[in-house]
């Protein structure tokens, strides 16, 4: 049951006593936030009285200081917390719009050794702080914070993130929302972990609740989500689940998704005919006769319609179901496709399966590289905070020279930072790290999170983007001026590397790569044959 | 998977097309626990079947984004071989993006003596001479490892000795075929253009640190493929075939390569010639100098280089598998030489004797070979070993072992790569002339 609005503090009084009466702790545990200024905003047992979720609103100086959202989740248990009883809580953190913080959750029972026990529990998303349960005396919220948050890399995410944890991309996502709401199609493109799929969930999170409800699985047995201000009906599919490439698969995959949305949203989906894109077309039409709502379909990893691996061919008939998306679109203007990958080919060439290619002139391109320095400084220090590190002006300039502002890079970055802090003590206070930026760095070289996308990024531009390749490769063995007087700015290969977010700066003159991929080329990428430079040098001019 | 869906969800067996991220996901309605995915063997997929598609990568980049759309409540897990590095594609594969890569360590030395505990308790005077041994055929793989201590503890007529490490894993290929077979065939996948097969002989050729610009000249201009030094000297590691024992960005890089008789049985190419001495003592000069490029496992910190027996069974499995016959501590004339050497179906034998500098009677390392010199013997070698040999120890070699006796001492014409090596001549008691070849052996030292 999702926790009502509490109107009249009368209603919040009752649940005040309701919960001291249940709880054995209760009335302590009140008193120790009041004594820090957390407010109590929200109280509500689950379905089980002696499990209650309450909602707090902290003080602006330890929202601060530990980088957390204006609300967190308190999770009380009478006895010992389950791992059911946590997953309950996240359920509650994604149905409560984003207001709560989605990476935190305090949990408070009155067992032994509650932070072991929640350190072995499954399926941890967030930093879980212990807060025992006592009669007698407990520790101040904010003690607890200093000593738990750190022991969790909040740094150390590779999944796409939600709500708060999208940082730095308002720009991107104003931009997005508008034009989906105006059911225009759209290409994002970027490279692997740059943030595409997050941008793009923040968007469709923004204009459709209830799809994000769905997607983080927030309803539970217990209760429907609360419906929520839709904007536009968003479904996506990420592609790879149509793993056997057939166009079989991934209409009725598509179509599956379709028909849960709409489901959702209340509509009686008809019998599916046998063909797949048949149904969708079907699906489709039911929409726009049902609702004035748009429709948007997100197609992530898109590239994986026009290529398998091995360089398989395109997912067969796919240029019928463009076309046939593209059809509704025009027709009614109220249907959008987002496409997020890594390659735009396939949008610029003239066909598809033999026919005109129906994306020329329909889908808009935007590419997504790195963060803007501020925004990098702001992801850096906001999540510094959280795990009780006071990141240094030093630092920041370390990281963004490292990084060029690649949020997974810099994320990693953190962790390499937070992993030179685990000798200090708990519970103390926040640590400056312009004393170890510079130690963090050379571990930050050596992380395999960190090859791996070096790794992954030279092996694109290598078989896909080869003079893109060159020109970086030239660029981390000399310098970017250098390989600049062999390939303009303006150049194919060069504007390839700056839509990448690989060449940095404004102009030629103040062009500048990330550091960690100048050390990871030096370091690892075979040199070039003596018959590929002796051609490249014909080409170019460059010989090494 | 499907047999998953039919005993939680009911569904037909023949239920084979249900999406995966929806099959979990309703298996996640219906019992609420996580969901952990075990591939075991999982490398068997990942590479390409005959119409080019692989279905390992397709199949854990479907997985993986199920997991991403179902996390906490999925966990996915696929264990292989390494095979298993053909996931990535160029487009980049969002499994391995996102998985945490633990590569299986080969053993401690410690684990071994735990795994070999069972011995020790039956033998109890079994000596750390069978684990040196051991470690050193096996390379502290763990299959290996096993295998060897199967063998020694089925043979229960008999201690485990050094004798027995030897004569099982001399039959390890034969009982095995495609242990070795499977295992190069990884690191020889056409699709990786030779690259570490070449970085490892790299590594191989140095002693100590080894120069960044070697390993990137062993991989230079190759077409282009998906594996670059970073992924090569991962595999290696995986292989169990070298060790990095500091930042990998280093240059030099403290890289060393780990002896075991899969190491072995990659010996550069032998001798072409018909003459069976030149044969041998080439072969034995390839062998003596791998054992020195890898030899960093026959040194331990606290008790020092190994003892000569665990030298002469590598010898013995190396000259093996170059296909020799090959008899250990054969009762000769005068006692026990060492290794007795002969090529199949031939009649000529040749006689090494394997000494530790400063151990025992070193010094006398000529004269024992001559007294094993009997009628069929038609070349003799001398194979003295040292982790800290003195100053100039060719000359100091030469004044205490080869002095005392009327011997000519002529220099190897060979461009020398072993600490030294020279031809010994003297006379047999009988009168017989005989040439002793004299070869010396510098073990690097290193901690474990």
């Amino acid at each position: 049951m999702a926790l009502p609005e509490h109107g009249p503090q009368t209603e919040l009084a009752e649940k005040r006593e309701e919960f001291c009466w249940v709880i054995p702790w209760g009335t302590t545990l009140l008193k120790s936030l009041e004594a820090d200024g957390v407010q109590l905003t929200h109280a509500h047992p689950t379905a089980k009285d002696h499990i209650w979720l309450l909602r707090l609103r902290l003080p602006s100086e330890i929202q601060d200081a530990f980088g957390t959202a204006p609300e967190v989740l308190l999770l009380v248990v009478r006895g010992a917390v389950q791992a059911r009883d946590l997953e309950r809580a996240r359920a509650e953190l994604y149905r409560a719009e984003y207001r709560l913080d989605l990476d935190l959750l305090v949990v408070s029972d009155d067992q032994p050794q509650l932070a072991d026990r929640l350190h072995r529990m499954p399926g941890r998303w967030g930093q879980w702080v212990p807060w025992p349960g006592s009669r007698e005396a407990m520790m101040s919220l904010p003690d607890m914070f200093r000593e738990h948050l750190p022991t969790f890399d909040i740094f150390e995410e590779k999944n796409p993130v939600r709500g708060r944890g999208v940082i730095g991309r308002e720009e991107e996502i104003a931009d997005l929302t508008s034009r989906i709401e105006n059911a225009e199609s759209i290409g994002v493109f970027g490279l692997r972990k740059v943030g595409k799929t997050s941008v793009v969930r923040a968007v469709t999170d923004a204009l459709d609740p209830v799809s994000a409800s769905m997607s983080m699985r927030a309803q539970t047995a217990e209760g429907q989500s609360q419906q929520a201000a839709v904007r536009v009906l968003a479904c996506w599919l990420d592609v790879q689940r149509a793993y056997d490439r057939s166009a079989r698969r991934l209409y009725s995959t598509l179509a599956a998704e379709i028909e849960k949305r709409l489901s959702a949203h209340g509509m009686t989906i008809p019998s599916p005919p046998t063909d797949d894109l048949q149904r969708i077309d079907d699906l489709i039409r039911l929409t726009m006769e049902k609702t004035a709502l748009p429709l948007c379909i997100v197609l992530d990893e898109y590239d994986f319609l026009f290529e398998g691996s091995q360089g398989q061919p395109p997912i067969a008939n796919i240029a019928a179901f463009l076309r046939l998306l593209r059809g509704w679109a025009q027709q009614t203007q109220r249907l959008c496709v987002v496409v997020i990958g890594r390659d735009p080919t396939p949008f610029q060439s003239p066909e598809v399966d033999g026919f005109p290619n129906p994306m020329l002139g329909w889908f808009v391109t935007r590419w997504l590289g790195p963060l803007a320095p501020q925004r990098a400084n702001e992801l850096l220090s906001r999540l510094g905070k959280r795990v009780g590190l006071d990141i240094g002006s030093v630092t920041l300039e370390l990281a963004l020279s490292l990084t060029g502002g690649h949020p997974l890079l810099h994320r990693q970055f953190g962790s390499s930072l937070l992993e030179h802090t685990n000798d200090r003590p708990l519970n103390s206070s926040h640590l400056n790290t312009d004393v170890l930026c510079k130690a963090a760095a050379l571990d930050f070289h050596e992380r395999g999170a960190v090859r791996e996308i070096c790794h992954e990024i030279l092996h694109l531009l290598r078989t896909r983007f080869q003079a893109s390749y060159d020109s970086l490769v030239h660029a981390a063995r000399t310098s970017p001026i250098e390989a600049l007087h062999h390939a303009s700015w303006s150049s194919p290969a060069v504007v390839q590397l700056r839509n990448f977010g690989l060449f940095l700066g404004s102009a030629a003159k103040s062009a500048s790569i990330p550091l960690v991929l100048t050390v990871y080329v030096r370091t690892f990428e075979r040199r070039p044959s003596r018959s590929s430079r002796h051609r490249n040098s014909n080409r170019r001019g460059w010989h090494r | 998977m499907a047999a998953l869906s039919q005993r939680l969800l009911g569904t037909p067996a023949g239920t084979l097309n249900l999406d995966p991220e929806e099959l979990l996901s309703r298996t996640l309605e219906a019992d609420g626990r996580p969901i952990i995915l075990l591939y075991d063997e999982a490398d068997v997929y990942c590479t390409s079947n005959d119409a080019g598609t692989n279905v390992g990568r397709a199949l854990f980049n479907s997985l993986e984004a199920a997991r991403r759309d179902l996390a906490p409540r999925v966990a996915l897990l696929a264990a292989g071989g390494l095979a298993l590095f053909g996931l990535r594609e160029s487009l980049g594969s969002n499994f391995v993006s996102r998985a945490a890569w633990i590569p299986m360590e080969p053993l401690r030395r410690s684990e071994m003596e735990a795994l070999a505990a069972p011995l020790f308790v039956r033998d109890p005077v079994l000596g750390p001479t069978v684990i040196d041994g051991l470690s050193v055929m096996s390379g502290r793989n763990a299959a290996l490892t096993t295998y060897g201590l199967q063998c020694l503890w089925n043979d229960q007529g008999n201690p485990p000795t050094i004798d027995a490490i030897v004569d099982a894993y001399s039959a390890f290929s034969d009982r095995y075929p495609g242990f070795a077979r499977d295992f190069w065939k990884s690191l020889n996948d056409p699709s990786l253009s030779n690259v570490p097969l070449d970085v490892w002989r790299s590594i191989v050729r140095h002693t100590g640190p080894v120069p960044r610009e070697s390993l990137l000249t062993a991989i230079s201009g190759r077409n282009p493929i998906a594996m670059n030094l970073d992924d090569a000297l991962r595999m290696l590691e995986a292989a169990g075939l070298i060790e990095v024992n500091g930042p990998r960005g280093a240059d030099p890089l403290a890289v060393s390569p780990q002896q075991s008789i899969l190491a072995l049985q990659f010996l550069s190419e032998r001798s072409g010639s018909a003459e069976f001495s030149v044969r041998l003592s080439a072969d034995l000069v390839v062998l003596l100098e791998h054992i020195q490029s890898l030899g960093a496992d026959y040194y331990r910190p606290s008790t020092g280089i190994v003892q000569e027996s665990v030298f002469s069974a590598t010898l013995t499995i190396g000259l093996r598998q170059l296909g020799w016959d090959v008899e250990r501590e054969a009762i000769r004339a005068a006692g026990r030489t060492d290794l007795r050497i002969r090529s199949p179906g031939k009649d000529d034998t040749g006689i090494v004797e394997v000494k530790i500098w400063g151990r025992n009677d070193y010094q006398r390392i000529h004269e024992q070979v001559c007294s094993y010199w009997s009628a069929d013997v038609s070349c003799g070698f001398a194979v003295t070993f040292s982790a800290a040999p003195p100053d100039r120890w060719l000359e100091t070699y030469k004044a205490e072992c080869l002095s005392a006796t009327s011997i000519d001492t002529t220099r190897s014409p060979k461009p020398l790569v072993l600490a030294g090596q020279l031809a010994a001549s003297s006379h047999l008691p009988e009168g017989r002339a005989v040439k002793i070849e004299h070869l010396l052996v510098r073990i690097p030292r290193r901690d474990h």
